[in-house]
Parts: structure tokens; sequence; C-alpha cells
């Protein structure tokens, strides 16, 4: 397209601008992706991976086996978030929140709520109306897999989005199980053990990979973590 | 003294009662968890040609090929247990159901201090009343407790009664097999490997050396050997409901018209709701069709409900779930869980709970009954490790 007929066009832009304001028209390449605040995870790789960390206002999903790391790198994302001075709460529908655990990852417990169900089939309408209070910035939901369905899931998007929140899915993924609502999430992650980490006879830690099946924004798909289950 | 009633093909014998024209075919009742169809109850003569609970379905069929097989209408055989319980409450408040009851169902009755005379006698009233008004044979074990009361149901043949005196339950229990307790498969094959496979074998050892080899399980198995099951009958209350229906001659075929009597039924419970001022949070629609068939859905609300539109709206909204394959005979629809009014205004100002994550999750516990907050905190002086931390619920202050 030649400077000739573009001219004529960056006058009526400007024109229409002055009369109706800058938002009224304006050209594509003038609009900028707006930044999604995040959550550091607490380990700089995968936040680098992730483009920050775990959005908020979006879902994120996490799949991995018993010992896998996967509940002390979300500690760290607890501990994380109160540093930033954001509240969390932690649905703990297996009944199994370790509070020592918690604490040795920096967890400030005064300041993390813990939620349990009698019913775990009124989960979808409680997780409802604790984002639509608001107050919240990061919700953990651990044991998801049996309490949410997809279409759930689908429903609670929106609400997840004008909250602000991040809500996290935490899944106790057996052998050959997959991770069931990609589609959904804004960041889905497998967490697989390699080593234990050890010191003389104790173990103080795990190496785990994280495999980013949704939301990496480099060209890592894997990332190698140590996840030390204190945190000096 | 505890009554169990043990109604044996419990669903099948439901189901009998319901149609007594198909009687004469044995009756197999499936389900299909996870796509895999499964007997989850069957009938007399289908279980004296070897069809069993748990078999697959296609194995069920080469077993018995005549049977007729249909998946099981749960909320039917719900509703039928939960009548038997209310015919009990008349001669107890404490009544309680095993959580399995397809197939067998046991209910467990609590009738006091009574003297065993005594007890036979209100036992063998509640076995003839069973038969009268539901057509249900039921054997009757009679104990002081209720662990000795189920295992002297199950020993019983159908139609009697055993009773087990108070001071007998030792000796009633030692021929019965350690599988009559429910036990965990690894202390069931632990046990099996020490050769202790009657309750009379467990009876006579120390408790000590059940409490090292087993833990708190041998612990419990002990008690129950011994004739010492303290576990009590729970309370039971019938569910608050409120119902209405109406039945369509000749059958109703036009949904436009179904739609149109949901409205005015929905105006009738709204009615009634306001009238106890109480509102609901479950709504169950169930229709009945000219094949005999019948359809079935519900609905949990978020909120509850009390006003016609509201309650209008639901039923609307469940209608398209079901699938009519005839014509409409008869409609019903019950409301549950209902509570009382909780009068609320809407704040003209800021909201009480503010940013304050805690007055609103307060706020939250406070409508749902089931969802309790907390906060942990970790004891430091302490060398138990269950003690290491506790968690306190969520309190305003």
């Amino acid at each position: 397209v030649s400077q000739l007929s573009i001219a004529p066009l960056e006058a009526l832009v400007a024109r229409l601008q002055a009369q109706w304001g800058d938002e009224a028209l304006r050209p594509l390449r003038a609009l900028q992706p707006a930044a999604i605040p995040t959550i550091p995870s607490g380990y700089p790789a995968l936040d680098a991976a992730l483009g920050g960390g775990i959005p908020l206002g979006r879902l994120s999903e996490m799949g991995g086996r018993v010992t896998s790391g996967m509940t002390t790198l979300i500690y760290g994302l607890v501990a994380s978030a109160q540093a930033e001075g954001r509240s969390a709460l932690w649905i703990d529908l297996p009944a199994t929140f370790d509070p020592l655990a918690a604490s040795r990852c920096r967890v400030v417990l005064e300041r993390l709520y813990l939620l349990r169900l009698d019913a775990p089939d009124e989960t979808p309408n409680i997780l409802r109306e604790v984002l639509l209070t608001g107050g919240l910035k990061l919700i953990v939901l651990d044991g998801g897999s049996e309490a949410l369905a997809v279409d759930e899931l689908r429903r609670l998007v929106g609400i997840i989005q004008r909250a602000g929140a991040a809500l996290v899915i935490l899944r106790d993924l057996p052998p050959g199980a997959r991770l069931v609502a990609r589609s959904l999430t804004a960041v889905s992650l497998l967490i697989e053990r390699r080593a234990w980490l050890r010191r003389g006879q104790a173990v103080i830690g795990c190496r785990s990979r994280v495999m980013l099946l949704r939301g990496a924004v480099t060209t890592a798909r894997n990332v190698d973590l140590d996840i030390p289950f204190e945190v000096a | 003294m505890i009554a169990c009633l043990r109604i044996p093909h419990f669903a099948a014998r439901v189901l009998q009662w319901d149609d007594p024209a198909l009687t004469e075919r044995p009756r197999v009742l499936v389900r299909y968890p996870k796509g895999r169809g499964r007997v989850v109850a069957t009938c007399p003569q289908a279980e004296g040609a070897g069809v069993a609970v748990g078999m697959s379905v296609s194995r069920a069929r080469a077993l018995c090929p005549e049977a007729q097989i249909e998946v099981v209408a749960l909320s039917r055989i719900r509703r039928a247990l939960e009548a038997v319980m209310a015919l009990l409450t008349d001669y107890s408040q404490w009544i309680e159901a095993e959580r399995a009851f397809l197939q067998t169902a046991c209910v467990f009755v609590d009738l006091g201090r009574l003297r065993a005379s005594e007890g036979e006698g209100l036992a063998r009233a509640m076995q003839s009343r069973l038969l009268e008004s539901h057509g249900l044979n039921a054997s009757i074990g009679l104990a002081a407790n209720r662990f000795t009361a189920g295992a002297a149901a199950a020993a019983a043949n159908t139609s009697t009664l055993r009773l087990v005196r108070p001071g007998e339950e030792a000796a009633f229990l030692a021929p019965l097999s350690v599988e009559t307790v429910a036990l965990e498969p690894e202390t069931a094959r632990r046990l099996d490997l020490f050769g202790l496979r009657q309750l009379g074998q467990i009876a006579v050892m120390p408790r000590a050396a059940l409490l090292a080899q087993f833990g708190k399980e041998g612990v419990r198995l002990h008690r129950l050997a011994c004739g010492d099951g303290s576990c009590r009958v729970a309370q039971w209350q019938p569910p608050q409901v409120e119902r209405a229906g109406q039945l369509f001659e000749p059958p109703l075929d036009d949904r436009l018209i179904l739609e149109e009597v949901l409205g005015s039924l929905a105006a009738t419970l709204a009615e009634r709701l306001t009238a106890q001022a109480q509102t609901c949070r479950e709504i169950t629609l169930r229709l009945r069709l000219t094949d005999r068939s019948e359809r079935e859905t519900h609905i949990r609300l978020p909120t509850p409900v009390h006003q016609t539109p509201a309650l209008a709206r639901s039923l609307k909204a469940l209608l398209p779930r079901l699938t009519l394959t005839a014509p409409v005979s008869e409609v019903e629809v019950l409301v549950g869980r209902l509570e009382a009014i909780q009068p609320h205004q809407l704040s003209l100002f800021e909201s009480e709970t503010g940013d304050d994550p805690r007055l609103a999750l307060l706020a939250v516990s406070d409508r749902w009954e089931t969802a309790r907050f907390y906060t942990a905190s970790i004891a430091l002086q302490t060398y138990l490790p269950e003690a290491a931390f506790a968690l306190q619920p969520l309190e305003a202050a």
C-alpha cells in the first residue's frame, strides 16, 4: 500500500479521534496486549517459562503422582502470594493438608484459610460464592478431580476472571491418567519426581521435572526444579 | 436391646411388590459405573442360577438367559428403604440403615432398655408389619449390641428371629468367621496367615497381643469378638419434603401443557412454603410414563428459593433433562432440604465484609452449613506428632 493511499485514512482517523476521543477508532498496531498479573511460583526457572508465574484471573491445573513434589511446589506459590500481601484459601477435600510442611515452606499459617467440606458435591457452588466474595487472590483446590467436572469448571471460568483470583487445581494423577481440563486452563503443569535430594541419610527435597502442557511463553517445555521440603 | 432387620434381595423384592406381574421372570438389576455394567442386585431365582453381585452383565446374561436385566432406579429403592424406616419409627427414633442396601438391606433399631422377652415381642411386631405393608420378609437378630444383632440376623433364616441373650454374645459369636467383621484387606490376610479364622480364636487372645500385631484394628476386632460392640445406632429423621403432583387422564403428550402444569405446581408449592416460612434447596421432578417407566431428575440450588417464579424457572430447566419415550401419566414435584427463610436486605451502602477475606468466608460458612473454614497453627512444645498442629474454626474475632 503506498503512502499516498494511507495519508487520507490517517487524516480521517485523526479527525474522528479529535471529535470522539482517542478510543473511538485506532489502528490495530496501537493496541498493546494487556499484561496479566501473575503470582510468582518461587522458582525462577519456572516463572521464566510461564512469563512471570501463575496468572491471576485464570484457571491453572497441576497434576502429579503422590511424592512428585507438586504440593511442596504449591506451598511455595502460596508463600509468594502471601509475601505480596495476597490472601490465600486452601480447599482441602482429601483432608490431607499438612500445616507443618506448609510452614517449612514459609507459608504464613495465620493468613492461609483452610476449607473442608462435608459434602464434596457442593464444591462448585461454594467455590463460586468464595470467588464472588472477591477478597481472596489465590485459591488452591486439592483433590479437584472428583469434585469438579469439566462442565462445572467451564461455568467457573468467567467468575474466576471477574474475581481476579488464581484458581489452581491439584490433581493426584495415577499412572497413565491425563489432565482433563486443558482446554479451559491458562496453565497446565504435569510434575514428575526424578530423584530425591539428600543430605547425608536425610531426604531434604526432590528433583522434579515440570512439564508445561499449556501456558509456556518460552520454547522450553520441560523445567527441572530442585524442590526443597524446607526453605531456609 | 438392638434389633437388626435384614431384608435379602431388597431391591428385587421392592420392584416385584410394585409390579407383581413380573414376578415370574428372574430379575437382575445392574448399574453402569464408568461405562461397564455390573450386577448390583438379584432376585432369589437369578441367584439360584449363579448370578452374583459384582458380576458383569454379559456373564449374568449367560448364566441366566431368561432373566429380565434392567438398570436399577436407585432413587426408587432408596424411597422404599425410607418408607421401611418411617414404618419403624413407631417403635423407636433410633434407626439406622447400612450404607449398602440394594442386595441386602440391614436396618438397626435401638429398642432401648427392654427385657429379652419384651424385645422379642416388639421385633416380631415389626417383622409382621413389614410383611403386611411392603411384602418384605425380614430376618431379625436381637441382641444387646449392634454387631451381635447384625451377626444374629445374618445367621437367622428368612422370616425368623434369632435372639442372643445378654451374656451369651461371646458364645454366639465364637464359631463365626472373622470375615463377619469388616477388616482392612491386609489385616484379613495376616489373620489368615496366623491361622486366626474364627471370632472365638480372637476372643481368647490377650488384647495387648492383638494391639501389638494389628494396632487399633486388632483391639476393635477383639472387642467385637468378645461381644462388646458399643457402637450406637444413630437417630433418624425422615427427610422433610413438600410434594405436589398431578395425574393425567388421558395421558399427556404435549410438552407445552406439561410446562404449564409445572408452573401451577410451582405456585402450589411456593404457597405452601411461604405459609410455613420455609425455603427449599433441592427440587426433584418425577414423571411416570404410560409404558410404566419412571423418569426423575433433581437439582440442588445454590441459594434457597420459596417463590413461584424461581421454582417454576428451575422446573422448566429440569424438564429438558428428561427423555420422554411415551405420554406422561403422572407428574410429581418434590422440594427438599427445607430450611427457615432467612430475612435479608440488600445493603444500600458498602458491603459489611469489605476486603477482609475472614468476614467474607464467615458469610459463606453461614450460608453453607457443610463448609467449614479453619486456620492452622503449630504447637511448638510437643512431643506427639499428631499434636504438632491444630486447626481452629474461623471466627469473627
